[in-house]
């Protein structure tokens, strides 16, 4: 019986992931941006480390020193306190990444969960669910925010997190539930009803592996607007506080000085911009690279 | 051999149409199946033929109960199917009496490349079921795997591929794969080659003859094409919006039709042969096919049946038996 | 007879990222006037890309015209330029599609998708064209033409709207139309009525038809002549009759023998075995040979000639003689 079921090798399949891959790699912007976000995301949460090592603390200040611009020493120059703007932009990025890949992170699966219950449950439940959707939906956040800081005292990343995954998962929920409701239509679901799968199995195995390329596309849309959205509430104080700084604190104080101390702006604003486009290339040629896959299944 | 190991009842389904307007009176429904009664017997193909929108594939997932019907019976071996639902929190979960009742119970469909979850390997669908069930695992469970595979038709060395690197006959081998892993009872089949090529047609139509033959399963087989249904059933219904208009033994129902709709059906499929056609008297319907929304009153089909008198517009007709030798029975009072 | 429509050699390729796609391979087929040719292939036979090729609706690129010519009314199709081929578009060849839903404007009323054709061709008044648009639909069977004008195309069944492109097709009385399975997505005893009015506009009108179907049943009983494609090639032609009483080419003749009939007791099916090839990699020599019965060692190098059954029923296979 074993004899010939076993006499060939077994050949092993290119799944849809790594199709995607392939087609990715194929795009050279998209490549290019990720191995640029890569390197980036490596070199912030190294570098401080090493440019502490080195003496380069972001707090150390020498205020003797004071605002210089670029020398071999400050390659992106110092601030008015002597405090080297190279490595507070690297603490800075890394507080901005972890924000926005935390944020990205929490509402991707939330929005995951929630969404794909409410479709998959349908009806009443459904209903129920996205009902409250569109009520967060309705607050204006900002506000809330405002009062929210105001309240319980309290700044910094925390209040961050909650700010941003309070309105972040809401749009990835109404795409997978709107994705759900139609893949359980198809008749691999169905045949799955067919061999008695229980829910939650359907729901993980044959749906949301389904929902992933929407989601890993607006996953990695969803950090610059993540990054954006801290460097905007930084910007109004009511983010990261000094001396801790991050990318919007740092443009901040930037533009507060940027007739005397170019430096001081430029460069910050420089590594968001290389940042925010690699992570938008990078989207975007998953987009590319998911989507035409997409249209195949069906 | 006659023992039936089937048995629907007056079985309804009704789909509620979503209200057009906040104050429309009350909100109408899409009778897609509409009180059929049939008996299947065990070992048999029993084909289930009727055009678009008349109920056929609606009808089979509600014998599976993979849809609820609104009412009636499905009796599968002693037990009926339909009271096998738990209500809870407003949403109808199958008990788990049903949920093992479907290792019995299988269904083929009619698309191959919507079948099957694209994200899995060949593998992991196969063994989806045998694994739900707890039945085999580790080696012996893809030894199985590879087993059935062959059985279909399928190199087993395949085992680690993706769906789409299959072509649409493949996959309908790995769909029926999938559907007798559990060694069921009772499969049916949705239009499972309406979907193919020609040339790949007769090939699935052998694998399940082949297959059904093997493992003594009990087969429902439903399509719109008349010729196919031919070939592999041992007896025919016909549908028509939602209701059974003529059931009987495959030969009594090709030679010599009673419903004028199944009279009409088969002359409207053409013959492969040109001097056969161009002699042919042909009886071509006219009109479309009424919605199941607001079917017409009395007999379904008066709209546009040719022998229609003013009685057929009131009076409903009911299924006759008109020679038990053949299980003929027919719903046509003019006949 | 001069022929309504000639292609001689038609090549029409597609580079894509899998290679060249030999869609139509060196096709050659006339068209008399008055007469329906059947076309019959499988998915991916090249069937549609053939017919789509005459009125020059390929994309270019991808597609482009490796050679040959259609000679329509002494004009090679393939050199006239987008303006002249609209011209010939809709007014002297018309075509009906598969799904009449793709093919008609979900946003536009009947009414206004039907008159455009004759505004455009024929510069017609508004309403002259109304009246002209409700008379051709009484012709193709529609009743209530003018309640069924104030439409739009989900309002009308499938039936309905096939028999509307048939009408809007037929507005400017074209000398050839061309179905492409203008059936397929129809039920039966709806695909029985619109078989039967294609037939009778061929014979009232005297409009040639090339009816391309998958289905061998439906040309048996509607056409003259018949091409069979493969593979994107014609691997036999001839009258219709003469190819189902005598099929010379072993595609033809397993695909008789593999499909189930209404009209005869079969015991057994014989499929064909394997798959139809992808046009990205067509075997060579003769394109049938593996899945072939009768194929000689031959078949897989060089790709057979012309055999002659009779003077207008050709094959192009080695072993005609064993058949």
């Amino acid at each position: 019986m074993t004899s010939q079921s076993t006499s060939k090798p077994i050949v092993e399949g290119t799944s849809l992931w790594l199709d995607a891959w392939k087609r990715l790699k194929k795009n050279r912007a998209a490549y290019l941006s990720g191995i640029v976000f890569v390197f980036l995301t490596c070199l912030c949460f190294i570098g401080p480390f090493v440019m502490k090592a080195m003496g380069f603390a972001y707090d150390a200040q020498d205020i003797a020193y004071g605002a210089h611009s670029p020398t071999l020493n400050h390659w992106f120059g110092t601030d008015f306190y002597g405090r080297d703007i190279f490595t507070r932009v690297l603490v800075g990025a890394r507080v901005s990444l972890k924000i926005g890949l935390i944020a990205a992170i929490v509402s991707a699966i939330v929005g995951t969960i929630f969404g794909s219950i409410a479709g998959y449950a349908g009806g009443k439940i459904d209903n129920l669910m996205m009902r409250f959707v569109d009520i967060l939906y309705a607050l204006p956040y900002m506000f809330l925010v405002i009062i929210f800081v105001t309240i319980t005292e309290n700044k910094g990343e925390t209040v961050l997190f909650i700010a941003l995954g309070l309105v972040g998962w809401l749009t990835t929920a109404r795409i997978v539930r709107g994705q759900v409701l139609s893949l359980k239509e198809r008749e691999f679901v169905q045949a799955a009803h067919s061999i008695g799968v229980p829910a939650y199995l359907i729901i993980f195995r044959h749906l949301i592996p389904n929902t992933l390329g929407p989601i890993i596309v607006y996953f990695t849309l969803t950090i610059p607007t993540m990054i954006l959205q801290e460097a905007f509430l930084s910007f109004l104080g009511l983010g990261i506080q000094p001396p801790k700084p991050s990318l919007g604190t740092l443009i901040n104080d930037g533009a507060n000085h940027m007739i005397v101390f170019w430096w001081e702006l430029v460069f910050p604003s420089l590594f968001m911009a290389v940042m925010l486009f690699s992570l938008n290339f990078l989207g975007d040629g998953l987009r590319d690279a998911l989507d035409p896959q997409m249209k195949k299944e069906s | 051999m006659s023992s039936t190991l089937l048995q629907i009842k007056e079985l309804k389904v009704h789909f509620p149409m979503p209200k057009t307007s906040l104050f429309a009176p009350s909100s109408s429904a899409v009778k897609a199946v509409d009180g059929v009664t049939l008996d299947v017997k065990k070992g048999e193909t029993l084909g289930l033929v009727g055009e678009s929108g008349c109920g056929k594939s609606t009808l089979g997932r509600a014998i599976l109960q993979l849809i609820r019907s609104t009412s009636g019976e499905v009796v599968f071996d002693g037990v009926d199917l339909t009271r096998q639902w738990s209500h809870r929190f407003g949403i109808w979960r199958p008990k788990d009496r049903l949920r093992r009742l479907r290792q019995r119970m299988q269904i083929i469909f009619q698309d191959p490349y919507s079948a099957l979850n694209p994200r899995m390997t060949i593998e992991s669908i196969v063994s989806e079921p045998l694994k739900t069930f707890n039945i085999l695992s580790g080696q012996a469970l893809r030894q199985r795997v590879q087993e059935l595979m062959e059985k279909v038709g399928l190199d087993p060395s395949y085992i680690r591929r993706y769906p789409h690197e299959f072509s649409g006959g493949q996959r309908q081998r790995i769909g029926i794969a999938r559907a007798i892993a559990l060694n069921p009872d009772f499969i049916i089949a949705d239009e499972p080659i309406s979907a193919l090529d020609v040339s790949i047609q007769a090939q699935i139509l052998n694998l399940l003859k082949k297959l059904q033959k093997e493992m003594g399963m009990t087969l429902v087989f439903i399509a719109h094409d008349l010729a196919a249904v031919r070939h592999i059933s041992d007896r025919v219904a016909v549908m028509y919006l939602g209701k059974i208009v003529e059931l009987g033994d495959t030969q009594k129902i090709i030679y010599d039709p009673l419903h004028p709709y199944t009279k009409a059906l088969i002359s409207s499929i053409p013959v492969p042969d040109p001097l056969l056609e161009k002699s042919r008297k042909r009886t071509i319907l006219e009109g479309e096919i009424p919605s199941p929304i607001d079917p017409p009153s009395g007999c379904a089909f008066h709209t546009r049946c040719p022998i229609m008198t003013e009685a057929c517009k009131s009076n409903v007709p009911k299924l006759r038996t008109i020679s038990d030798q053949y299980d003929h029975v027919v719903s046509c009072d003019l006949v | 007879m001069t022929p309504l429509i000639s292609v001689k050699g038609l090549k029409t390729y597609f580079r894509t990222d899998e290679g060249l796609v030999k869609a139509c391979d060196n096709i050659s087929f006339d068209v008399n006037p008055g007469e329906i040719l059947g076309v019959v292939g499988e998915s991916g036979s090249g069937k549609t890309v053939a017919s789509m090729s005459i009125l020059r609706l390929i994309a270019e690129p991808p597609g482009y015209f490796d050679g040959g010519e259609i000679i329509f009314e002494g004009k090679n199709l393939l050199k006239l330029s987008m303006k002249e081929m609209r011209e010939i578009r809709g007014n002297k060849i018309s075509m009906i599609f598969q799904d009449p839903m793709t093919a008609l404007n979900p946003f536009l009323k009947i009414e206004t998708q039907l008159t455009e054709v004759l505004v455009q061709h024929k510069s017609m008044s508004l309403d002259k064209a109304r009246a002209k648009c409700i008379e051709m639909l009484k012709k193709v069977g529609v009743s209530l033409p003018e309640r069924r004008l104030d439409m739009y195309p989900h309002q009308l069944s499938g039936g309905l709207r096939q028999r509307m492109m048939i009408a809007m097709a037929l507005l400017c009385r074209p000398s050839l139309l061309i179905a492409d399975e203008p059936t397929t997505a129809l039920d039966v005893t709806i695909q029985a009525q619109i078989l039967e009015l294609i037939k009778s506009i061929n014979q009232e009108f005297n409009t040639s038809v090339i009816l391309i179907s998958h289905d061998l049943g439906v040309v048996a009983g509607m056409t003259n002549r018949l091409v069979v494609m493969y593979a994107g090639k014609i691997v036999e032609s001839g009258l219709t009759e003469d190819i189902f009483n005598k099929p010379s080419h072993p595609y033809t003749k397993a695909l008789l023998n593999s499909i189930p009939r209404i009209d005869k007791e079969q015991k057994q099916l014989d499929p064909i075995p394997g798959l139809p090839p992808s046009l990205s990699s067509i075997p060579t020599g003769c394109p049938f040979h593996p899945r072939c019965a009768y194929a000689v060692e031959k078949c897989k190098t060089t790709y057979p000639e012309t055999a002659f059954i009779t003077s207008d029923h050709i094959s192009k296979c080695w072993e005609v003689s064993r058949l």
